[in-house]
């Protein structure tokens, strides 16, 4: 853990031990997300995006998966 | 307006999709209009495929990460799960016999304005909703990664 400040122009530093930590590079982007009275602080590292994310998976929506999952995990919570 | 199928953020997702740049089309859409959403169960399906594939739950926080970083404005374009969605989803599972979440998906458009943005045979069944499929490529939406 560390304390950071907001500076006049509103920046903030991220300290070498933070980002050594969690792996974070000048040009990682961060997501801020008000949480309560709190901040989350996502890092998207890697330049990764959303799109070809997922090049290894082809989905069927004839498969109906997430049905099947909610069934069977609500069968398995009625027989507990 | 449009409410968005599940293939639209898995064709999205997969750049070696057939229907990639329709996916991609559909997401920059509710990324950039006010009238397009995200229903909740789109949202909900696609995380229980995710688990049915076996991804962990590190791996699914990046996706969410990497389609809150790519199109932020979807944060606020999810339509909820309401009673009136719900009492939607039970009738149309019944009347038209479809999956639980195409049926939840098709009660979502029918409270927004009946569309959805789906090439789903089961969906297009539906008489009381109107689909959207190749005619999303001349949206003109904006996201990161047009």
């Amino acid at each position: 853990m560390s304390v950071t400040k907001i500076d006049k122009n509103n920046r903030i530093v991220i300290d070498k031990k933070t980002r050594t930590k969690l792996g974070l590079k000048t040009g990682d982007s961060l997501i801020l997300i008000p949480s309560g009275k709190e901040i989350r602080l996502i890092p998207v590292k890697n330049n990764k995006t959303f799109i070809g994310s997922l090049n290894n998976l082809n989905y069927d929506p004839d498969d109906h998966k997430a049905t099947e999952i909610l069934l069977r995990e609500g069968n398995k919570a009625s027989l507990k | 307006m449009p409410v968005i199928d599940t293939i639209i953020l898995f064709s999205a997702a997969n750049t070696e999709h057939k229907w990639h740049l329709i996916g991609k089309s559909a997401l920059n859409c509710v990324n950039t209009w006010d009238n397009w959403w995200i229903p909740s169960f789109t949202l909900v399906e696609f995380d229980l495929v995710l688990k049915s594939r076996g991804f962990s739950n590190e791996e699914r926080m990046e996706k969410y990460s990497l389609l809150i970083h790519d199109f932020p404005n979807i944060l606020n374009k999810s339509y909820p799960i309401t009673p009136l969605v719900l009492h939607e989803t039970s009738r149309l599972e019944e009347v038209y016999e479809l999956d639980y979440f195409d049926a939840g998906i098709a009660a979502t458009s029918l409270a927004v304005d009946g569309k959805i943005a789906t090439n789903d045979q089961q969906l297009k069944r539906i008489t009381e909703i109107e689909s959207l499929w190749e005619e999303i490529l001349n949206q003109r939406g904006r996201g990161n990664n047009n």
